[in-house]
């Protein structure tokens, strides 16, 4: 076990699916070097096939007996998606004019191939099934989102998968990384992963992963996701650390919850399950009152049991909030300053490298440094 | 399995920079096999953590580079999110972007505005290097389309368009007025879109209403408030008690600010949207409503209906803020008016007793003149003695002696609303009436309500009705200021700037109508005529049949010809009027993506012999150019940008530091500066000097003309005129922008250098708010102004307007409020569907939508949504290729089956540029195009043609079918 862990929660009520996250983390990691066609942090459309495809069927993780199950490596055209390009220095010469064309250059059909187009034919990808959803158009259909980054597990099945012991997971906050000097690209770790979210990079012929921003962490900037997650949705501190919002949410309150837990990996990412969703409507077109449109069946099968007394104490504080106009929880989630969504406690990571000997890093930001070794009396740097 | 498609495939990203290239090298040494490491526990106390770490720390520092050198920048483009952007580079190449998330929190118990941006700014980094930037000018060698060009010299490029700006000016036959300078909205901002827009006025060219031709003008606002552009700060949403979403999906298209929407949900407002598809804000709303498409004004008209019926409007709010105490003479259905009553003596009562209105006062059971109408004398809307009664008839005599029948207008309100009963409706709207009573309940009881409406609503043929019924509603739930009301994009005041676009007075813009300019160049009625039939006309413009319709179009765009119809107009506007350009020189501009019909680039294209564009990347207008200037994008420029006013922020847009240039861009200042300069020497030539002072008239022209010779000095400031004035120096963006931190007083005190340390931004100070105050620690809403001083709207009654007496609206029953069924053909066996397609997640319009990071979030292609079970019954699966199709024409996309698109509608995010498409041809091909006569009617009270009141073009019109292709 690391000696403290770095966690995340992220609200689903309040994620709208606009994949800023997901762009931020490319353009942070992922837009370079045999990485491009994958998504440290994807967001998926729930129900459906998600990223990558059917990864839930896919296998690893741990069964009751703590045995490592057997898992599939995705495939890359039918899975994960070819990342695929455009025609972008022929755009400027391409003739669009159609056959027929007259003197002016008009015809009623162009040309039969798009001037603009992808060089490889597009047939699956990270966002494909984005706002399908399913039920009965308009009763009982539904979808929310499923934004998805490394657990960063306490007992991660790449880990323990791993032929060569070549993953780690960090002593100072339980980031899980490839050892990227030891790792031989056997790809154990992607079968035993039940979340799918360690990826073959075939440039380097090695494994690579979400990283936790620990680079961004360690110098007070918030991982990219979360830091510039525009529905602030993701809340990310230390699980020890009792004035974080990870604390409060995951530990006293016990309304945030992993997902597949039952994969044994005891993930350290935590999700307010979505309970907010319009009432249905019978066959006559009215509202069937007090209703909602996310099956819990659904839900348990993703968070757990526990999912039903968390949608209860949810719904819960939402009544007491709409008659007193208080609710602790509820605060939390509405998040009064983004800047104290995230308490990344820059001086105990100074602390650390100078245990190690290294050079201890300062903070390019001093927003979001707060923690339980920083107490910072002004800080929040608002001006 | 992969390597190979990997190496063909993989772009070198960062090729631009020595030291990822250094970087990229090392990495065969750095991944050499290192010697046995023994692992106990790879969860505790691994040993070999610093290799990997270092790596990762190090590419970390590459795309951060030195934080000294960030750059500052929002993305201008026509999204209206307006977000602070730190930009990261190294070796002054820009690397990547990430959100400044610096605003400042206004109060404790509201969530501040911070991260605030999108998947699309968020990867502008991405596209500002790519391929199909417009390095250098370039000028059209085969036929338009062909693909064919040479690269020329800034010179040459600006010599060319400078010579033709020249020509058609000069031309005895033709002038200014053939001469079209006009920027489009990928450009909109408070610096750098000031160039051409200044540019234009000095020449007398034309130019046209941009949120017209988008239909994204919110003429039913304008017809309420005398001001389309009313509503709040986003962070408002946080405190109402019923958020209204209706035909807007905030989650989708108001990216930045669609946490508010569900932080003010936990804080106990009850989100409730009205859309024809289920999306990204109904998933989590309390209430969706599925209505069908078009049919919002109807749903509106019985949300009125059931408020009538049940009683729950606010008579003694009515009285004093809306017009419906005002007496109507029953039988012609006209405003009494002062002129009725009493003969003027004066030349000036002429007009202004045109303007004063009477209500029953119930003191003294007359009718008395209300305060506060646009004749008036009293210039607030306060009313001391009078008790204006709301209901009855009543017997007045005029003052030529005949007795006349008058009523209120709120009983002319009531009695056109009568059909409306949420039971009679529920066919056409789909909405089911207890919903319908549900709605009018949220809506009418709790203290504060907003009725935010998107953007979609304006796109259907009666939008116009939609808007105005809904602030109906609001005006008769009583709901202004901190009570809410309607929302469809608050603008702040910004005053000085006109110093950087205009010329005080020395020359005016030459400003055609929007929707029914674009008409006009793409012979929008033969189009017209082709698609829709008699019945289609009928149902949407209260009876009146094609033939006549067509008739009465031909005869209001005859008199808005170069502005015909208004030049002897004695008290404003009284048509919509339009000019037909020559020579174009248009910037940031997607007339070719987003015109209708099939024929729209064919009839421009035959009318004009000269189209030269600026734009920084190979869009869909730029293929089909004479001439390409190319322009510098987001990062490389100096600009500032506050409107709209979603909250109280203006970004600075300063370029990293040592920014090595793209291409030969350029900002659009120094477009225009240096084709200025060339105008001018070209005015000056021998040969031509006594040509150079091109006639115009005195409505654009203060002397009578534009004065060629000094065309340069008159740009950039520095003529007699202007030193004298002291007017501020331009001609390039950072001069602008120090200008308009000069020159606008809510940008005071703020400088370049304090907005740079703040995060990119400056929060505009207390003048900001125009008809409400903008208090330091309050969300902005519109009309306090009026609750609580009594200030008068901008209407001709003075007041939040129910009753319009022009002889069109009369005519189509909508003196007031009304609804009517969609111009949309009715085929449910040949042409079943209605294409749908709204503003974008995944682009701002075209812009973004050729971004391969984005693109790969989505299908690659044009891709459209079709309801599961219809799929089904078509045999279409999903990813086939399928044909769209009408009368009009065809395209084809990617089905995209889904359970959250209603079965009788097509739904695909816009923007989609045509060269994108099989056959080069996109989904405006199936879009017919048509202009409402209650947006073209003209010349009534605050209804005269100007920025408030053009009208728009719809997008949604048109029925399609679909196969399998």
């Amino acid at each position: 076990m690391s000696k403290r862990q770095l966690a995340m929660v992220m609200d689903l009520n309040k994620c709208i699916g606009c994949q800023t996250c997901t762009v931020a983390c490319k353009t942070q990691w992922t837009n370079r070097n045999g990485r491009e066609y994958m998504y440290w942090n994807n967001v998926e459309t729930y129900p459906g096939e998600g990223y990558p495809k059917k990864w839930m069927e896919l296998g690893g993780g741990f069964d009751a007996a703590g045995d490592l199950k057997d898992g599939i490596i995705p495939n890359i055209q039918a899975d994960y998606g070819v990342p695929w390009d455009y025609n972008y220095e022929s755009l400027a010469s391409q003739n669009l004019l159609g056959k027929d064309a007259d003197k002016d250059g008009y015809s009623v059909l162009g040309a039969t191939t798009p001037g603009f187009h992808p060089t490889t034919q597009p047939t699956w990808g990270p966002n494909w099934d984005e706002d399908e959803g399913a039920g009965n158009f308009p009763s009982d259909n539904y979808f929310f989102y499923l934004p998805r980054i490394c657990n960063h597990c306490t007992n991660p099945g790449c880990l323990s998968a791993c032929p060569r012991d070549a993953i780690f997971k960090r002593d100072e906050d339980g980031v899980v990384l490839v050892d990227l000097d030891r790792c031989q690209g056997y790809r154990y770790c992607i079968a035993g992963c039940p979340y799918k979210k360690i990826y073959f990079n075939p440039k380097i012929s090695k494994s690579e992963k979400c990283i936790l921003c620990f680079p961004r962490v360690e110098v007070g900037l918030p991982p990219a996701c979360a830091q510039q997650c525009v529905g602030r949705i993701r809340f990310v501190g230390f699980l020890d650390d009792e004035e974080s919002q990870v604390y409060k949410l995951v530990k006293k309150h016990k309304v945030a919850l992993p997902l597949r837990s039952d994969y044994g990996t005891q993930p350290n990412i935590y999700y307010i399950p979505p309970t907010e969703s319009p009432a249905k409507f019978d066959e006559n077109g009215k509202i069937i009152e007090g209703s909602t449109r996310v099956p819990m069946e659904e839900l348990e099968a993703l968070f757990g049991k526990e999912v039903h007394e968390v949608v209860k104490t949810l719904k819960a504080e939402q009544a007491k909030r709409k008659e007193t106009g208080e609710s602790e929880i509820l605060d939390l989630l509405i998040s009064y300053h983004h800047s104290e969504m995230f308490r990344l406690d820059n001086n105990y990571y100074q602390e650390v490298a100078k245990a190690k000997g290294q050079n201890p890093l300062a903070p390019i930001d001093t927003r979001y440094i707060k923690g339980k070794n920083t107490k910072v009396l002004f800080g929040g740097g608002h001006h | 399995m992969t390597k190979n498609m990997f190496n063909d495939k993989r772009r070198n990203f960062l090729k631009f920079s020595g030291v990822t290239a250094t970087m990229v090298a090392s990495q065969g040494s750095l991944f050499a096999k290192t010697g046995a490491v023994k692992i106990e526990n790879a969860k505790e106390g691994y040993p070999n953590t610093n290799y990997t770490e270092a790596m990762y720390r190090n590419e970390f520092s590459f795309t951060r580079g030195n934080v000294e050198d960030t750059g500052y920048a929002y993305h201008c483009v026509n999204c209206q999110g307006n977000c602070a952007w730190e930009i990261w580079s190294h070796n002054g190449v820009v690397t990547r972007e990430n959100q400044s998330a610096k605003y400042p929190s206004i109060n404790p118990k509201i969530p501040d505005f911070n991260p605030r941006g999108c998947n699309k700014g968020v990867q502008h980094s991405q596209v500002m290097y790519e391929k199909d930037r417009i390095l250098y000018p370039m000028k059209r060698m085969g036929k338009r389309g062909e693909g064919k060009w040479k690269r020329i010299s800034w010179d040459e490029a600006a010599t060319e368009v400078a010579q033709k700006i020249f020509d058609v000016m000069t031309d005895p036959t033709k002038g200014p007025d053939k001469l079209m300078v006009h920027a489009g909205t990928g450009l909109l901002t408070e610096g750098r879109r000031g160039g051409p827009l200044r540019f234009s006025t000095q020449l007398g060219a034309n130019r046209i209403y941009p949120s017209s031709y988008l239909g994204d003008m919110f003429s039913g606002a304008a017809i309420a408030y005398g001001e389309g552009n009313v509503g709040c700060t986003w962070d408002f949403m946080y405190n109402v008690d019923t958020a209204v979403m209706w035909g807007g999906n905030p989650s989708v298209s108001r990216i930045p600010d669609a946490h508010y929407v569900w932080e003010g949900k936990y804080n106990g407002a009850k989100v409730i949207v009205i859309t024809p598809e289920f999306n990204g804000t109904a998933k989590s709303a309390d209430l969706w409503i599925p209505i069908k498409p078009g049919s919002d004004n109807i749903l509106a008209a019985s949300v009125i209906h059931e408020i009538l019926k049940e009683k729950m409007y606010k008579p003694e709010f009515m009285k004093r803020f809306t017009d419906l105490p005002f007496l109507v003479i029953k039988e012609s259905k006209k405003l009494l008016r002062r002129s009725d009553m009493q003969e003027a003596t004066k030349e000036e009562e002429e007009v202004s007793f045109e303007e004063q209105f009477y209500a029953m006062d119930n003191h003294t059971k007359t009718p008395v003149l209300m305060p506060g109408t646009e004749g008036s004398g009293q210039k607030s809307i306060r009313m001391d003695h009078i008790d204006p009664i709301l209901e009855g008839e009543w017997d007045v005599t005029l003052k030529d002696g005949k007795k006349v029948k008058v009523t209120t207008a709120f009983e002319m309100l009531k009695a056109n609303i009568e059909p409306f009963a949420p039971e009679k409706t529920k066919d056409l709207t789909g909405v089911h009436p207890d919903t319908t009573r549900q709605l009018a309940k949220d809506i009418a009881l709790p203290k504060v309500v907003s009725i935010t409406t998107g953007f979609s609503l304006n796109k259907y043929f009666n939008g116009v009705m939609t808007l105005w019924n809904i602030a109906s509603i609001c005006g008769l739930t009583g709901r202004l200021g901190p009570y809410g009301g309607l929302n469809t994009e608050n603008e702040f005041q910004l005053t000085g700037l006109g110093e950087l676009s205009g010329f005080a007075g020395k020359y005016a813009p030459r400003f055609g109508s929007g929707f029914v300019g674009e008409f006009v160049f793409g012979d929008g009625l033969k189009t017209f005529d082709k698609y829709f039939s008699d019945e289609d006309v009928k149902r949407a413009q209260n009876g009146m049949g094609k033939k006549e319709y067509m008739e009465v179009i031909k005869k209001m765009l005859a008199l808005g010809e170069n502005d015909k119809g208004n030049k002897d107009a004695k008290h404003g506007n009284v048509v919509k009027p339009w000019w037909q350009p020559e020579v174009c020189l248009v910037v940031a501009d997607s007339k070719f993506r987003r015109n209708k019909g099939t024929d729209y680039r064919e009839a421009f294209f035959k009318k004009i012999s000269y189209f030269a564009y600026a734009d920084y990347r190979m869009s869909e207008t730029a293929v089909y150019s004479d001439l390409l200037l190319p322009a510098k994008s987001h990062y490389e420029v100096w600009d500032l940008r506050t409107s709209p006013g979603y909250h109280r922020f203006t970004n600075l847009a300063q370029p990293i530091a040592n920014m090595k240039p793209v291409g030969e861009a350029k900002d659009e200042w120094s477009m225009m500066e240096i084709i200025a300069k060339k105008l001018e020497e070209i005015a000056n030539l021998p040969e031509n000097i006594d040509k150079a002072k091109v006639k115009d008239d005195k409505k654009f022209a203060r002397d009578g003309f534009h004065d060629l010779t000094i065309a340069h000095k008159e740009f950039t400031n520095t003529d007699e005129e202007s030193e004298s004035n002291m007017e501020p120096y331009l001609g390039t963006d950072k001069l602008a922008l120090e200008a308009a931190l000069a020159k606008c007083e809510q940008y005071e005190p703020w400088t370049i250098e304090k907005m740079y340390k703040a995060g990119g931004f400056l929060q505009i100070n207390e003048k900001g708010g125009k008809i409400s105050p903008l208090y330091s620690d309050r969300p902005y809403n519109t009309f306090e102004n009026m609750l609580y001083k009594g200030e008068r709207f901008e209407t001709v009654s003075g007041r939040q307007t129910f009753y319009v007496d022009h002889e069109i609206y009369i005519q189509m029953g909508a003196h007031t409020n009304t609804a009517m069924e969609g111009i949309r053909p009715i085929d449910p066996k040949r042409y079943p569907f209605t294409l749908m397609t709204p503003h974008a997640r995944w682009s701002i319009h075209s812009n973004y939508k050729a971004s391969r990071t984005l693109q790969r979030l989505q299908r690659g292609v044009p891709y459209m949504q079709i309801n599961r079970l219809i799929a089904e019954q078509r045999g279409i699966q999903d990813g086939d290729t399928v044909k769209v199709y009408n009368a009009l024409g065809e395209f084809y996309v990617m089905a995209k089956v889904s359970s959250s698109c209603p079965p009788d509608s097509l739904v695909m995010e816009h923007g989609w540029e045509p060269y994108m498409y099989k056959y080069n041809r996109g989904h405006n091909e199936c879009v017919p195009t048509s202009l409402n006569l209650l947006e073209m009617a003209d010349g009534w009270g605050h209804l005269k043609f100007g920025g408030l009141w053009d009208g728009n073009q719809y997008a949604y019109d048109g029925a399609v079918q679909i196969e399998k292709a």
